[in-house]
């Protein structure tokens, strides 16, 4: 199997994810692509549901029965209807940008990584580098640059001059003062690149392997290497503040590099932190890491040397990356990005979560905008200073392996009261039962599932409607799980089956008759 | 060798294979039918995905497991090709 130059990433930011490359001459290697990557955390694509309509002439009632709690939940199981009107939505999208549809940024693209500088958004992916003006209707694409290959990290140092990454081949610093023609000012081929960073004449760039590189951009046509070290675990990006710069790694966490010789980095500290770090961003007196399942941990920089730790806090999804600015925290979990308030930090308050449509990769915040890389499109969103409910299933299905009772909870992760107004299994064989329909910010209520089986498989899904304005409707699948039932054993016959690949060609088993044929059930996440 | 998703929907295997620059054959199973056929998710506690299933060349399932072994893929693919 051809499979030179293959790069087993597992996406971006995937929690505790082997990185290693295997070379070519191993076969078959692509054996080993889809088994590792197939095995990391990742993000689904069904955050949220995605139906608002179904609920505009329902009778059920909305938030009235807030008083009497409990008392009615019976009252909303057996259907799914979203209330007749919504909370407004704080967080809303102002305007996206699908780079694939504009001639000039005409080949697919999956968006991970932007960056914001001087009123230029800057987003980059597969399909290379794409800058865009911002407006009042949202990002507009006015240029870009795909001759460097898919081009990881992004960023803006100022007057135009933009570093970008590229994980195999190296670096990039490019001219970006005509966006419709990037000039490429030089090209630095090292391997496994991470991401980078400058403070004045100096670049700080990092790779996978653990090393830093200190890079002096007097001249951005002709960097000089002035210093190197080996000695960091799997650093992802850094982030300067003052002669203070905070690494994300990886494996040791937040490492702490004093900058007061910017051509000598020395390591201050390496603070181990809740979970593997995949990102940092830094405010006033304050660093903020993503720190994937776990959520985010803030640490306090009285001593910007010595980050002390304000505690870690989870809320649902996979946090990939943060961005600060002010008293406003803002995370990308891959299902969506979500807004708190940290004016006490130690104890962050959530105010609003946006689901996007395809993984949120990357945050950058400024006032109440923000800025996502979507994958497939960059979205800007407006935070408004209204407060509304976030109904969280905390999971996207449901696996049920036998007779008996299962629980979800549903929990509120946003600023007002959830209010339950639907939930409906439309299967017979299991009852349902919620125990509140009324949920305090932080709260969550509990459904209840008794599941009777008759020996088939179930294939069905639990339907939750509440006043969530962002997802009205939700559907969580419910199926048969493992243990309790039988597979078919090693010995017996492969149950023959017909199946389209994803351009449409038909694929038999029993046509492979004579040939072993190696199955591999995987997902995306 | 094929790959088969079925938790996935299509739009979302496409982008996963085109990120990953899978060169083999993804498979859509698009209701779970295979899934169900094989009870895939039966076949070990708590271990959805992912799972490698090895069909000999008699049409019998030779090998099954949920962790990634490589050595022990290989030496399966090995031996049917060579018509143990």
């Amino acid at each position: 199997m051809g499979t030179e130059g293959l790069d087993l990433r597992c996406g971006r930011r995937r929690l505790a994810c082997p990185t290693p490359r295997i070379p070519a001459a191993v076969a078959p290697a692509a054996l080993a692509l889809v088994a590792l990557l197939a095995a990391c955390r990742g993000g689904g694509t069904d955050g949220g549901g995605d139906s608002g309509g179904e609920g505009a002439d329902s009778g059920a009632d909305s938030g009235a029965d807030s008083g009497a709690d409990s008392g009615d939940s019976g009252s909303i199981v057996g259907a799914c209807e979203a209330p007749s009107s919504l909370p407004a939505d704080p967080l809303t999208v102002v305007g996206a940008s699908d780079p694939r549809e504009d001639p000039q940024g005409g080949r697919r693209t999956h968006l991970i990584d932007v960056e914001r500088r001087d009123g230029r958004v800057y987003g980059s992916g597969t399909g290379g580098l794409f800058l865009f003006d911002e407006t009042d209707a949202g990002p507009d694409l006015v240029g870009a640059w795909s001759d460097g290959g898919e081009l990881a990290e992004v960023e803006p140092l100022g007057g135009d001059l933009v570093l970008a990454t590229n994980r195999d081949h190296g670096f990039f610093l490019l001219d970006t003062s005509t966006p419709t023609a990037v000039e490429v000012l030089a090209r630095v081929q090292l391997p496994d690149v991470a991401g980078g960073a400058a403070v004045g004449d100096r670049l700080y760039l990092l790779t996978h392997t653990g090393a830093l590189y200190t890079i002096d951009l007097a001249d951005p046509a002709s960097p000089r290497l002035l210093a190197s070290r080996d000695d960091l675990g799997n650093p992802w990006d850094l982030v300067i503040a003052g002669d203070v710069a905070y690494v994300a790694d990886n494996t040791l966490g937040v490492v702490v590099l004093d900058l007061s010789d910017p051509d000598a980095p020395a390591v201050a500290a390496v603070i181990p932190a809740v979970g593997p770090v995949q990102n940092l961003a830094v405010g006033d007196g304050l660093l903020a890491a993503a720190v994937g399942a776990a959520g985010v941990e803030l640490f306090d920089l009285a001593d910007p040397l010595a980050p002390a730790t304000l505690g870690a806090t989870s809320l649902g999804g996979s946090v990939v990356d943060v961005s600060l600015d002010g008293d406003r925290l803002w995370t990308a979990d891959l299902d969506g990005v979500r807004a708190l308030d940290v004016s006490d930090p130690a104890a962050p308050v959530a105010l609003a979560f946006e689901p996007t449509e395809q993984w949120a990769m990357e945050v950058v915040a400024a006032g109440s905008r923000a800025w996502v890389a979507a994958w497939g499109e960059l979205v800007e969103l407006d935070l408004a200073a209204t407060l509304a409910p976030q109904a969280d299933p905390g999971r996207s299905a449901l696996y049920v392996d036998g007779a008996g009772t299962y629980t979800l909870p549903i929990t509120n992760r946003g600023g007002a009261d959830l209010h339950l107004t639907g939930v409906d299994l439309p299967d017979a064989r299991f009852t349902v039962a919620v125990d509140r329909v009324t949920v305090p910010p932080g709260e969550s209520a509990t459904v209840t599932l008794v599941y009777a089986p008759d020996g088939a498989p179930v294939t069905t899904a639990l339907c939750l409607a509440s006043d969530d304005p962002s997802a009205p409707v939700q559907e969580i699948p419910v199926a048969t799980g493992s243990a309790g039932t039988e597979s078919i054993a090693v010995g017996e016959v492969a149950v023959d089956f017909t199946l389209d690949d994803l351009e449409g060609q038909p694929h038999r088993l029993s046509d492979q008759l004579g040939h072993p044929v190696l199955l591999v059930y995987f997902a995306s996440w | 060798m094929w790959g088969i998703g079925s938790d996935d929907d299509h739009d979302t295997l496409v982008a996963f294979r085109d990120q990953m620059g899978l060169t083999f054959p993804v498979l859509y199973d698009a209701d779970g039918a295979v899934h169900a056929a094989y009870q895939q998710q039966a076949a070990f506690d708590n271990t959805v995905y992912p799972q490698d299933w090895i069909v000999g060349t008699d049409g019998r399932v030779a090998f099954v497991a949920s962790e990634y072994l490589p050595d022990d893929l290989r030496a399966v693919i090995d031996a049917e090709l060579a018509g143990d």
